[in-house]
């Protein structure tokens, strides 16, 4: 049967096929309705996403209590179970009006990285030949991955700890939860690895940021007087005249108003003109100016050759400085000298780093 | 400004604002799980998928260092790739096997060549540093060669930056109690310790600016609250300062060691003490700057009495001596005991004051404690020249203040002059005027036509002048706004930042 009740999308001559082409020795001990549970908890997730875009309760929660449904679907022979219900109790409201067809489905099944997948379900399983098998294939990639985003020391460590959630040493409700059940196969095993990491790094900074004292003195002062108006500006204003403001009040602890006042000008000006980009215009500006990405890194990222990302980015800059300087002339009629005042004021050092006195406050 | 300059500019508000948005638009609960960042990473998420995350990761920074992490995860595999490349590309090394005693043979040849070279001068390294050293070829050397030659020095190492000047200079202080302080004494040929400019300090400059007997000079000290004396910095930079007409004393010394250095004086007008400096004169443009400041000052302290300043110099110069050594080498409280050390350093400092004949009016006259307090009220009487008085720029702000203190230098103050940082400037023509309408914004004027500014109390900016005449005078309103005044009188006002002058009525 293939679309069997509650909302099975995946049948079990799919998951056998697909178990098929993965080409998972058989020592891993995968059959082909655990599997099938692995592949419906993916395409859930897939189209559950799709359909109520704007819910954040796809969230880590949803994939754990999926798969302990389907495996418990599976020890119970095929009758859905309990926990199956109020597993696809929550969804099925979102769904019911926008169920996927049959063919979206299998060719997002036709998409996934069965491969991988098929190792991630095994390993999870505790399979010890397929856990073996990850290790020496993904281990050395792992450490290099730590290394390369956390740095030589830092990275080891990073690439270490997560080999006890990906073996389940966590518990929840008796039962063994393996990092690896929230692999999707939308991406290969690889990239997910990476992604992991790169979460636990980026979060590591962010909590090591959040707690960490601000400088001492002066800096540490001007980070809260910053922070202040940030947080004044989440209760909500247009983010173009908030940053303006928050320029204007490091105005008051810098003492030149002159200065203040025209890179508040440029500011808001700028912060318009960012707004109005187009996503990927503004992903390419962030990967270079934020995050200091190489254009290779970058088109990596956005799927470009590093040729066209710089073409792009020199285009978007001269786009904005056109704009901004359009708007500076016109809105606020400065003349040339002032506004090559305000790029002059820019240049240097400013009242305190923004960048960092803001990101740990959002 | 340059349009490189201006890109600059974009480059960090673009840094600045796009670190901003954090989030903006949709909270952190809405950040995509790992599965989905790796398949937007791997691209295999349907289009309609992609634009909404593109969106997202557009204004949201958590996610986006996230990728950015990912990106440099993945590049490194592709660095592999690139090295296993390049690899592939030497390959040829180890290609063709012929090649590999070839390239042997060859380099056995050239083994054999060059012991062959080294046999047929086989001494000539040796001497060569051998001469070197006295030569003082490397300003580094000096420090060695010269600190052993004070019989009474008791630290040879030169390994400290300091400790040859603090070596030198306590030996010196005992000196000076026993001997007639005007002895001119031909066993003192090291020069170290002489006051050492602000930030300043390593051994080959305390070397240059030697402490010859009959030096004119200067000192310098940490200034404190209502203290008078700034005197005088002097300062041989780039390594050894020259001094030669002043140090002959020095003559036991290599004549080389003493290159041309600038010395650089500095004045401070603030209190009213018309100090003086200028010394060591150097070859070249600092000679020049050395002797100007000198003339300034001494001029500038007409009403003391070089009589009077005279008298009081033997006393005080041992407290100054002492108190030169601790302000050099706060860090050797060994070498300088004594306890009115600090009373010495928290006066002016003064050196080789000793000889009266010598004219050092201005320089002792800024050593003697007592005679600072006269020197104040006569220089207010006096109504030290207007000249004197611009040397000191003041800002909105009381606790900044700018100093011209040479040619291509400026100094800063940033707690009402207690302390000061020089600052080179890209002209070598003479600043005469400043004026500073804001705290970070000043504007200088001198010779040559040059007009500076900086609009961030750190960076300077030639100004196209009017015409390449001598400013007196500049009156800023504010970066873009000022007025200068030329010798003759004319003056010119801009009000776009030196774009374009009109003469001024």
């Amino acid at each position: 049967m293939p679309s069997s009740p509650a909302g099975q999308f995946v049948s079990i001559d799919v998951a056998r096929d697909l178990l098929q082409k993965a080409g998972a020795p058989a020592e891993w001990n995968l059959t082909a309705e655990r599997f099938r549970c692995v592949l419906e908890r993916s395409v859930v997730h897939r189209f559950h996403c799709a359909a109520a875009s704007a819910s954040s309760s796809s969230s880590r929660n949803a994939a754990p209590m999926a798969d302990s449904a389907g495996s418990s679907d599976a020890s119970s022979g095929g009758s859905p179970s309990a926990a199956h219900e109020t597993r696809s109790a929550s969804p099925s409201s979102t769904r019911s009006d926008t169920d996927p067809d049959a063919r979206a489905i299998q060719a997002y099944v036709d998409s996934l990285h069965a491969a991988d997948l098929a190792l991630a379900c095994a390993c999870s399983e505790g399979n010890a030949a397929a856990w073996d098998f990850f290790m020496a294939r993904y281990r050395p990639e792992l450490y290099r991955a730590g290394r390369a985003i956390a740095g030589e020391s830092a990275g080891r460590e990073l690439a270490d700890s997560l080999y006890a959630e990906l073996y389940g040493l966590r518990q929840v409700e008796g039962q063994r939860k393996s990092l690896f059940d929230y692999f999707l196969g939308r991406s290969k095993l690889t990239t997910w690895l990476h992604a992991i990491l790169a979460q636990r790094h980026v979060d590591g900074i962010r909590r090591a940021r959040r707690t960490e004292p601000l400088e001492e003195g002066e800096a540490g002062e001007q980070a809260y007087a910053a922070q202040q108006t940030f947080s004044g500006r989440s209760t909500g204003n247009a983010p173009a005249t908030s940053s303006a403001n928050s320029l204007a009040s490091s105005a008051v602890s810098s003492p030149d108003p002159d200065r203040n006042r025209y890179l508040a000008i440029l500011q808001a000006a700028l912060t318009a003109v960012l707004d109005a980009l187009e996503p990927r215009d503004r992903l390419r500006l962030a990967y270079y100016y934020v995050e200091g990405l190489t254009l290779a890194e970058i088109g990596r990222l956005v799927g470009e050759h590093e040729a066209t990302v710089s073409r792009k980015l020199e285009r978007t800059r001269r786009e904005i400085r056109k704009r901004v300087e359009g708007a500076l002339r016109q809105e606020k009629k400065l003349s040339a000298a002032q506004l090559q005042l305000c790029y002059e004021y820019a240049q240097e050092e400013w009242p305190f780093d923004l960048t960092r006195a803001l990101s740990p406050g959002e | 400004m340059a349009a490189r300059e201006e890109d600059k500019a974009m480059a960090g508000l673009l840094r600045r604002s796009l670190a901003q948005d954090a989030g903006a638009g949709s909270g952190p609960g809405d950040c995509p799980e790992p599965e989905i960042l790796a398949a937007y990473f791997d691209h295999s998420l349907d289009a309609e998928e992609t634009a909404r995350y593109d969106l997202h990761f557009s204004r949201c920074s958590v996610c986006r260092e996230q990728l950015a992490a990912m990106a440099r995860a993945s590049s490194v595999g592709d660095a592999d790739v690139a090295e296993k490349k390049t690899a592939g590309a030497w390959g040829w090394l180890t290609g063709p096997r012929w090649l590999m005693p070839a390239a042997a043979m060859l380099v056995t040849l050239l083994a054999i060549t060059g012991i062959a070279l080294r046999m047929r001068r086989p001494v000539a390294p040796t001497n060569e540093v051998a001469m070197a050293r006295p030569d003082a070829v490397q300003p580094v050397n000096s420090a060695p060669v010269t600190t052993p030659a004070p019989p009474t020095n008791s630290v040879p190492s030169p390994e400290a930056a300091l400790s040859s000047g603090a070596a030198s200079s306590a030996p010196r202080a005992m000196d000076s109690i026993a001997a007639p302080p005007s002895a001119p004494s031909a066993s003192r040929p090291d020069a170290a310790g002489a006051p050492v400019a602000p930030s300043e300090s390593t051994p080959s400059r305390e070397l240059g600016a030697g402490l010859p007997p009959r030096r004119v000079s200067h000192a310098n000290t940490a200034t404190r609250g209502g203290e008078l004396s700034r005197v005088g910095v002097v300062g041989g930079s780039g390594g050894k300062s020259a001094a030669a007409p002043v140090m002959q004393a020095q003559a036991q010394k290599p004549a080389s060691q003493a290159s041309p250095g600038i010395v650089r004086g500095t004045m401070q007008a603030r209190n009213g003490v018309g100090a003086a400096s200028g010394s060591g004169s150097g070859a070249g443009g600092g000679a020049v700057n050395s002797a100007d400041q000198t003339v300034t000052a001494t001029e500038a302290a007409p009403p003391l009495s070089g009589v009077e300043a005279a008298k009081i110099a033997p006393e005080k110069k041992v407290e100054a001596y002492s108190g030169q050594s601790d302000a050099q080498l706060s860090v050797e409280a060994e070498t300088a005991p004594q306890p009115n050390a600090r009373k010495a350093r928290s006066s002016a400092t003064t050196s080789g004051a000793a000889a009266p004949t010598q004219s050092a009016k201005a320089m002792n006259l800024a050593a003697s404690q007592t005679m600072e307090a006269a020197a104040l009220a006569k220089m207010q009487q006096a109504q030290i020249s207007s000249n004197l008085m611009n040397l000191q720029i003041q800002t909105p702000d009381s606790k900044i203040l700018w100093m011209i203190t040479g040619a291509d230098a400026i100094e800063k103050s940033e707690d009402g002059g207690a302390t000061w940082k020089l600052e080179y400037l890209e002209t070598h023509a003479r600043i005469i005027a400043g004026s500073a309408p804001s705290v970070k914004t000043c504007w200088l004027v001198g010779e040559g036509g040059t007009i500076l500014r900086t609009t961030n109390g750190a960076h300077w900016k030639t100004i196209k002048p009017p015409e390449e005449t001598v400013f007196v005078r500049v009156e800023a309103a504010d970066a873009l706004t000022a007025t200068v005044t030329a010798l003759d009188g004319r003056r010119f006002s801009t009000s776009d930042g030196g774009k374009s002058w009109n003469s001024v009525k």
